[in-house]
């Protein structure tokens, strides 16, 4: 531990530089802003920046888009509690009670318990993720092309259960993800693939075009003629201060949003969403008053908005300990690092310490700076809500054009970005969730090559996925977590509820 | 498509039919490329024709599905795109191939001027003069302040160089 505590001091010098702590400060307030904004969440925002991110070194990347991932979190928070509205998905559970105390002229303490909620299960996530992952990377180290592709299949698997919807579309959407992924050379033989002849898809289709097209153009084309008649009203400085009760009320919740939070981060596709549902349901059952849930119970809004944060550093030890995204956003911040020549994994800690620990006191310090830029700037975040939609999308648009020509300076990339903004648009229309689509994209390649590596190893022998530690894991996690989802299922159906998974 | 067809040939059915159709493209250029020697060294067609066939017969379930039982998804062809959302494709396809030859400036003036008016409502009283402030304002701060080359166009090209 005093070890982890030594690392963290390193991480801070880095963290604490100028310019790391200018391109902190850049997502954080960018992801304020599209997690405030209806319809744009993390990814699309992050999908949006990632681009111009080519253009720093690796630290200063990851430690930028870290900062929209929970900004966003953060800014998600102020249109549910003051419009009704989830400013991103994981603020649904929010608008229940965070309303009802804006409608009691709570708005500003519900904010704040909403802010502070976030800061201590964002710090505490951390810690963590800083005590968890290198005991985990060590372990990491030792394994082969066989147990990896169990490893990543499970993951896959795990996501596809998790996922919103029907089952046999989300695995259409992961063998569409997995496809496109074939796009380009093939890594092992070098055979071209489906390339069409086009020299611009040798190197396979641009992830930035791809994500940018699929969440950030999709979400734009979807949120027409959604547009939110209400006008918020920014509540006061002074109203932003909880009373003794509010604060008392919201210190357990706010500890045990941390613990739920965590818990579902590091389960790969299950995240944001259902913590945040958990923590209700958890906050529910434990309250002596659970009569004024749905009425701006302040357990409510501190449990859910705790558990939403927690789930943020949790979700990137998978990421940065076995190069897995458990989530569709955690795969940007893989595309961004594998771009810079950054392969996450269980290498990373001992490979790249400054990034791995800059990242830590990083999100350490964006927290602070969250809580600081959330509560003064409401009134800005509220303005901003009363540009019209009609307004805003046209600058949307243009700066994914923008973003999008900038890595290549290649009109044919923008072709890719309008032809998957209009797929991913018929596709959620329709139905589809296709978050699985962009994980498998990213998981793709890796997991063809150690599938086909590790066959010829073994002569043809599939056992060969079974055998080890590591492989025997994963398949008992995949079983106890597609066990446990299915039940979960089955008893909420039988309940005449629901299912939030 | 008429009204009346609209929900039995609902956007579930074309959307899976359309997978079952790239699904059974994949496999046949999958089975075209190398399959490896033998069976304990697969080939690059292996994984994308299994996928293919996979993308075939769950497209085909799924379109098949909702023909056979007329199963509205409560999304017809003809209600799939509203007017706005035709609008952005169609601005944001003249943005992309007018790029280079227009270059920056130019195009994201049209684009925005078009936006404003089209996407937004505005007079173009209103949408002209915002939309130079906007281009003029996007331009340097991505040229100037963050790197970005943004082309300039082959007019000025010819003209400069």
């Amino acid at each position: 531990m005093f070890e982890a505590f030594s690392h963290l001091a390193t991480g801070l010098s880095v963290a604490m530089q100028p310019k790391y702590l200018l391109f902190c400060l850049i997502g954080c307030f960018w992801g304020s802003i599209v997690g405030v904004l209806p319809g744009l969440g993390p990814l699309a925002g992050m999908a949006l920046l990632l681009p111009l991110t080519f253009t720093l070194d690796p630290t200063g990347a990851i430690i930028m888009l870290s900062g929209i991932f929970y900004g966003a979190m953060y800014g998600g928070s102020t249109t549910s509690i003051l419009m009704r509205i989830p400013g991103e998905a994981a603020s649904v559970v929010t608008c229940i009670d965070g309303y009802e105390m804006a409608r009691k002229g709570r708005a500003g303490a519900a904010l704040t318990i909403a802010a502070m909620g976030s800061f201590v299960g964002g710090v505490l996530s951390v810690f963590g993720l800083m005590l968890l992952a290198p005991t985990l990377s060590r372990a990491m180290l030792a394994i082969g092309p066989a147990a990896e592709f169990t490893i990543l299949l499970a993951a896959l698997l795990i996501s596809i259960f998790a996922a919103s919807g029907s089952a046999l579309k989300t695995l259409m959407m992961v063998a569409m993800g997995m496809a496109l992924a074939m796009i380009g050379l093939d890594p092992l033989t070098a055979t071209p693939r489906f390339t069409f002849g086009r020299i611009e898809l040798s190197d396979g289709l641009n992830f930035a075009a791809m994500a940018i097209g699929l969440f950030g153009i999709s979400e734009i084309l979807m949120s027409f003629g959604q547009n939110a008649d209400e006008r918020p009203k920014a509540p006061k400085l002074r109203e932003m201060i909880p009373t003794r009760k509010e604060a008392r009320d919201s210190i357990m919740p706010t500890l045990r949003g941390s613990g739920i939070g965590f818990f579902f981060g590091i389960v790969p596709g299950v995240g944001h969403i259902v913590s945040t549902f958990a923590s209700y349901a958890v906050e529910k059952s434990l309250s002596k008053n659970p009569e004024e849930f749905g009425k701006g119970a302040v357990a409510g809004v501190a449990g859910p908005e705790t558990a939403n944060n927690a789930t943020t550093g949790a979700a990137m030890i998978p990421l940065l300990v076995l190069g897995i995204p458990a989530i569709p956003v955690t795969a940007v911040l893989l595309s961004a690092l594998t771009v810079h020549g950054v392969q996450p994994g269980p290498s990373l800690i001992t490979d790249h310490p400054g990034i791995f620990w800059g990242l830590i006191a990083s999100m350490l310090v964006g927290n602070l700076m969250l809580v600081i830029l959330n509560l003064p700037l409401v009134s800005l975040f509220v303005s901003m809500l009363r540009i019209p939609y009609g307004y805003l999308a046209p600058l949307v648009l243009l700066i994914s054009i923008i973003g999008v020509y900038s890595v290549k300076a290649s009109a044919f990339d923008l072709g890719v970005m309008l032809s998957f903004g209009v797929i991913g648009y018929v596709l959620r229309r329709a139905g589809y969730d296709i978050a699985p689509l962009l994980l498998a994209f990213v998981l793709g390649d890796r997991i063809e090559v150690n599938f086909r590596r590790a066959l010829t190893i073994s002569d043809g022998d599939y056992s060969i996925f079974l055998k080890g530690p590591a492989a025997q894991i994963s398949v008992s996690t995949v079983v106890t977590v597609i066990t446990s989802i299915l039940l979960y299922r089955w008893w909420k159906r039988r309940k005449g509820q629901q299912p939030v998974l | 498509m008429s009204e009346k067809s609209a929900p039995a040939h609902g956007l579930n059915a074309v959307v899976g039919l359309l997978i079952a159709l790239t699904g059974a493209a994949l496999a046949y250029m999958s089975f075209k490329l190398p399959q490896g020697p033998d069976p304990s060294a697969p080939g690059p067609g292996i994984v994308p024709g299994a996928l293919g066939i996979f993308l075939l017969v769950a497209g085909l379930a799924t379109g098949g599905k909702s023909l056979i039982t007329s199963r509205s998804d409560g999304i017809g062809i003809h209600g799939l795109f509203g007017r706005k959302p035709l609008i952005a494709m169609g601005l944001l396809a003249a943005a992309a191939f007018l790029l280079e030859p227009f270059g920056f400036m130019l195009s994201t003036f049209a684009f925005l001027t078009a936006g404003f008016r089209w996407l937004g409502d505005a007079p173009f009283a209103k949408a002209v003069p915002a939309a130079a402030v906007c281009a003029v304002a996007m331009w340097l701060f991505f040229t100037k302040l963050l790197g970005v080359g943004l082309p300039y166009g082959r007019l000025v090209e010819i003209l400069f160089t």
